[in-house]
């Protein structure tokens, strides 16, 4: 603590930064190129908001904002954020309930317009949980009987089912794992998590008949029956499986894309960044881009596991959950694998919130990896 | 335990990452040709090439009717720049008004009060377009209205605006546009200008190299338009076009001239093989199946085809099914025979809207409509390859099969006759009718009908407002100057008749050329008084005197002695039928014989018995029986020609029908041949035949000519039509007329002057005869009917 205290300015940045693993930083990077190059790709031919360049300048933006918040977050240390946890979680839900005040887009109420970008509330609670849960979790071991993970239910149910409302069920789907998998991770009994596995998958059979639109059904339904919804709810599904497919496996080159082209796939390039990469780029890029995520990810579980200080632990396994469990959702939508949501490739998508929140996750990961020498616990938890 | 729960999470997250891998593999390596072939369908769509139409041309050559190729102007709203009204403005009209696409509650109100004020906002914008130099410039140089302009600008835009079309969807501006106008646009070049470059070669190059088109945005497409470059000349015979209906479209995909879906398709791709057998139809499926530019390998294609016996192999090429080798000629962009493309393209998910044919004609009057399927051709198809490149939209064409042109057509028609018959009836107040038959073949030498009208008004896109007004003119007209007075409206054929009831009394017996008349200018029958004209008495009257004077009292008698049934069988060869002319809307025209009777009246027994009266009216050619100015002329033929009735046409190529026999020897004829010569040219005074004084008071015609008026009461209180029907020469018949003039009175005075001026510029007055009646002054230059 001593030594943190009495460094100051960038020497202390930098040399933070050395600590960090560059192995993530590297392979971010990496992905925020790949990203870049495909945003500007999906943009081409659009009319909207000045076209491609806008675009891209506008995605350069957030990166900036981006990075500010990460460097900004490498000066503070990890657990002067973590005690601001519960009030943190306060605003978040404020602004959660806050964005039902506002006009619908797209019929969901979901951003603030702030103008420069739409604040999206429910991708900064993702960070926000993740803090609360750790905070709540960290010196606690009532999570081993099954009364105690009422609490840590709570505390997650209430902000995923204001954002289930909004609705914006494909972030609900991605924070899901979240509560799960820092719970498995902290030591919860595996069979606690499986009834509660079991519980949600039966509130989801129940959701099916009470909470779900319509549209939200036939989503599902287009994802078992493409070929019924055809110029539906599949629409999307079968360009994209078609987009990626017809990539091959050196792709069809940078701005080629057909799909792209033609303006035959929505949302190209924020839900289906994917298909866009796999479409221009083929197998080869869309490989490589998964592979970087995936050593991310490993390097993001290295700092969990080299971390002893059990609320960085958490907090480290919980970015990197978010981190994959966005990931996976989102390819697997492309790629037919899941139903149709709306929800971002992190670092890739163009958005704000989307990235400031990838950001903001990285940024507790490498603080956390550079504060690898503050020990407060033991070994294990055991 | 931590870290075994770390380990445990890794290796799950691996899983993860497997299971989005291996979907990927599936997707992009085993599935890739799959997916390759569908992401390329979705960049191709068809067009269809218009086919130019049949020219049509008289018997020596002159054109009467063509098709020349024309553009469809259309304009791509992205690329647009007007000064007052801003593209952007209306993509953001689009963005802001656009409904959800999630249904909330009052979705239905919500998208209603949205439409209404996108509505209201974009009035506003477009009242803007209004005083805007590029509609007013554009307008100048199509020479359209502007306000046409404007309009089909403002539709485009709405489109737009309502999100219906996207931006850099061609949207329709002006049709019909002339070549030179087109080239002064320096339009971009879209779809089927290839073409033109083989079309117009050297003036297409020029606007390779144009800099900022003055229109920008506008797109160009081919389309064809038909000229009648001699307007209403022929215009009863040549027809006009109108619009294909969605029927029309349907008998088109029937006979496999039109192929815009599946199951047309599929159709014709059977007819196509029902020559083969299934063995090898389902081989050469195989083959086709396989699109050539899929296929990396060209010893697959060589092991396809190997497959083949070779007596399948001919049945291929008979079909102009490709070759191997033909299909290893890449790039791709080489040209398919038709059913190759077809094959290709049957079960390919076409776009309807974008497959239409380009030139939606078809015939609807006239020659143009009874041979449609001779002149309409076929269009040809081509795929229209649209890719991206780094932004650029880019557009390439291959696969295509050519237009086939619609076959040219020759006419029987003599333009020299033609105008001529229409120079003598043009100006006449009353409406009327032409024909001139070939006396022999039954050609139709001219056709002409009064009033008449203009085919250039009615050859579809039938837009624009001088157009619409012009075309409602004629359509209101109270004289039907679209009715085809000579084929498809019969007239009571009055003293006419005679000339046929002289010639069968003559062939039965019924009278002799000695035999005389008492004509007292009356006669009374049942009570009835039957006159002569103006009760005028003849005297003492032979069978040539009544045909020259027209003596009703005379045949009035002759037909009693005959009855209706007694010239029923020589009669019904020309009246009460149709004369079986290659013009669609001919009518029969009514032999009232007792038959005809009962079934017209079939309850009424007062009208349904047949009096002595009845026959007496027969004879001179009123009561019920009418007659077409055709069947005139076909009577005069058969009377001029020796006995035989012959099937009259327009289609120079079609093969003439036998005539058939009248039945009346050629002695006989020449006896009332004497009578109708004696009509004309009988001058003495107090013996002069009823036309002699149009013929003999300006000047005599080179040839002699023969034949017979007569003055047609049809209605009481109103004028009688008047008709002339005769032949030329007198003493060797060439040709056969008939002329009718409606309500114009005597005979003789109406009609007969109308023959005299047509024979007149055709032969020449006998000081400046002409040496080939008929026949074109100058031969026609070699453009033409080769």
């Amino acid at each position: 603590m001593a030594e943190i205290a009495a460094d100051n300015g960038y020497q202390n940045l930098l040399a933070k930064l050395q600590r960090v693993d560059m192995f993530l930083l590297g392979s971010i990077g990496l992905v925020i190129l790949i990203g870049l190059c495909f945003v500007a790709s999906a943009t081409w031919s659009s009319s909207e908001n000045g076209g491609s360049s806008g675009f891209l300048a506008r995605q350069a933006i957030f990166l900036c904002m981006g990075m500010t918040v990460f460097l900004a977050l490498q000066r503070i240390n990890y657990l002067t954020i973590l005690r601001q946890a519960p009030l943190l979680y306060l605003i978040g839900l404020l602004l959660l309930c806050g964005v039902f005040a506002t006009r619908p887009i797209n019929g969901a109420r979901s951003w603030y317009n702030l103008y420069v970008f739409k604040l999206q509330p429910s991708e900064l609670m993702k960070p926000i949980l993740i803090l609360t849960l750790a905070h709540y979790l960290m010196y606690r071991d009532s999570y081993k009987r099954l009364k105690g993970l009422i609490v840590p239910l709570i505390l997650a149910m209430v902000p995923m089912l204001l954002i289930l409302k909004q609705p914006d069920l494909g972030t609900f789907l991605c924070i899901s794992p979240i509560l799960f998998v820092m719970l498995f991770v902290a030591g919860a009994r595996i069979w606690h998590l499986l009834l509660m596995m079991l519980a949600g998958s039966s509130g989801m059979v129940l959701m099916w008949f009470t909470v779900m639109k319509d549209y939200q059904k036939r989503r599902v339904l287009a994802w078992l029956y493409p070929e019924e919804y055809r110029l539906g709810e599949a629409w999307q599904l079968l360009r994209s499986e078609a987009a990626i497919g017809s990539g091959g496996f050196w792709g069809k080159g940078w701005g080629q894309s057909s799909q792209n082209g033609l303006n035959l796939l929505p949302e190209k390039h924020t839900d289906f960044i994917f298909a866009v990469v796999s479409e221009e780029g083929g197998f080869v890029v869309a490989a490589i881009l998964l592979l970087l995520i995936f050593l991310a990810a490993m390097s993001g579980l290295g700092i969990a596991a080299r971390t002893r200080e059990p609320a960085g632990r958490l907090i480290a396994v919980g970015c990197v959950t978010i981190l994959c469990s966005q990931v996976l959702i989102n390819t697997g939508v492309a790629l037919g694998l899941l139903p149709t949501t709306g929800l971002t490739f992190p670092f890739v998508s163009y958005g704000g919130s989307s990235v400031i929140s990838a950001f903001i996750c990285l940024g507790l990961l490498t603080n956390i990896g550079s504060q690898q020498e503050v020990v407060l616990a033991r070994e294990d938890f055991a | 335990m931590f870290k075994s729960r770390i380990g445990i999470l890794t290796v799950l997250l691996g899983l993860g990452f497997l299971v989005v891998l291996g979907r990927l593999c599936q997707l992009q390596i085993w599935r890739y040709h799959q997916y390759a072939a569908l992401a390329r369908r979705d960049r191709e769509t068809e067009r269809m090439v218009p086919a130019l139409r049949g020219p049509i041309y008289d018997r020596y050559g002159t054109l009467l009717a063509e098709d020349q190729p024309c553009y469809d102007i259309s304009v791509r709203v992205d690329r647009l720049k007007l000064a007052h009204v801003k593209v952007d403005e209306i993509r953001k009209l689009a963005a802001k008004y656009r409904p959800p696409r999630v249904r909330t509650e009052n979705h239905d109100a919500k998208v209603q009060k949205l439409r209404l004020d996108r509505d209201a906002e974009f009035e506003l914008l477009v009242a803007r377009l209004n005083d805007e130099p590029y509609v007013h410039d554009l307008a100048r140089t199509l020479k359209a209205d502007p306000q046409e302009i404007a309009n089909n600008l403002r539709k485009a835009l709405y489109a737009v605006a309502c999100d219906r079309a996207a931006p850099r969807a061609p949207l329709l501006l002006a049709s019909e546009v002339d070549q030179r106008v087109w080239l002064s646009l320096r339009t971009v070049h879209e779809d089927v200008f290839r073409d033109h470059h083989q079309l117009y070669g050297s003036l297409a190059s020029k606007i390779k190299d144009a800099e900022e088109p003055p229109f920008p945005g506008l797109v160009a497409t081919l389309s064809t338009r038909r000229i009648y470059p001699l307007g209403s000349t022929a215009s009863f015979v040549v027809g006009a076009l109108g619009e294909l209906t969605p029927e029309d479209e349907e008998d088109l995909r029937h006979d496999g001239v039109l192929l815009d879906n599946a199951a047309a398709r599929n159709r014709y791709w059977k007819r196509i093989c029902e020559n083969m057998s299934e063995e090898t139809a389902e081989k050469v499926r195989q083959i086709l199946l396989t699109d050539p530019r899929d296929v990396r390998d060209l010893g697959e294609l060589y092991r396809l085809f190997s497959r083949l016996r070779p007596e399948e192999c001919t049945a291929i090429a008979a079909l102009g099914l490709a070759e191997p080798l033909r299909w290893s000629e890449r790039p791709p962009r080489m040209k398919l025979t038709e059913p190759e493309l077809l094959w290709m393209g049957v079960g390919l998910p076409t776009n309807v809207n974008k497959n239409k044919l380009p030139n939606r004609v078809v015939g609807e009057l006239g020659v143009e409509r009874i041979h449609n399927d001779h002149l309409r051709g076929k269009a040809g198809m081509k795929i229209r390859e649209s890719a991206t490149s780094e932004g650029e939209e880019t557009l390439a064409f291959f696969k295509h099969s050519d237009p086939i042109e619609g076959e040219p057509l020759a006419l029987t028609l003599s333009l020299a006759w033609q105008k001529a018959a229409e120079n003598a009836l043009k100006g006449q107040t009353q409406p009327g009718a032409i024909v001139v038959l070939d006396i022999r073949s039954g050609e139709v030498l001219a056709l002409a009908s009064w009033p008449d009208f203009d085919p250039n008004l009615f050859a579809p896109p039938r837009t624009g407002k001088e157009r619409q007004e012009k075309l409602q003119q004629v359509l209101s007209n109270p004289n039907k100057p679209l009715l085809n007075r000579a084929i498809a409206e019969q007239y009571p054929l009055g003293s006419v008749m005679k000339s046929l009831v002289a010639a069968i009394a003559l062939e039965k017996g019924a009278v002799t050329a000695s035999e005389t008349f008492d004509c007292a200018g009356f006669i009374v029958e049942g009570g009835q008084k039957f006159r002569c004209d103006e009760s005028r008495a003849h005297g003492t009257v032979n069978i040539f005197k009544s045909i020259r004077c027209s003596c009703n009292v005379t045949f009035h008698q002759i037909g009693a002695r005959m009855g209706v049934e007694g010239m029923a069988p020589y009669a019904r060869l020309l009246l009460g039928r149709r004369t079986g002319i290659d013009l669609p809307g001919e009518v029969p025209g009514i032999y009232p014989d007792r038959s005809w009777r009962m079934k017209a009246w079939p309850t009424n027994p007062h009208a349904r018995v047949w009096t002595r009266g009845n026959d007496f009216q027969l004879a001179i050619g009123q009561g019920l029986m009418t007659s077409t100015v055709l069947q005139a002329a076909v009577m005069m033929a058969a009377i001029g020609n020796g006995g035989y009735v012959v099937t009259p046409r327009v289609w120079l190529d079609s093969p003439p029908a036998q005539p058939r026999s009248l039945g009346i020897s050629d002695t006989n004829l020449s006896l009332v041949r004497q009578g109708l010569d004696e009509v004309v040219n009988e001058g003495r005074p107090g013996e002069r035949g009823t036309a002699y004084k149009p013929f003999h008071e300006h000047g005599e015609l080179s040839i002699r000519v023969a034949g017979k008026t007569s003055t047609a009461e049809h209605r009481q209180g109103a004028q009688p039509h008047a008709w002339f029907a005769g032949y030329a020469p007198a003493e060797k018949p060439q040709i056969a007329f008939a002329i009718l003039l409606e309500e114009a009175g005597h005979g003789g005075a109406a009609a007969a002057p109308l023959a005299y001026r047509m024979l007149r510029d055709v032969y020449g007055t006998k000081n400046t005869p002409n040496p080939r009646p008929g026949a074109p002054r100058e031969p026609v230059a070699a453009n033409g009917a080769e």
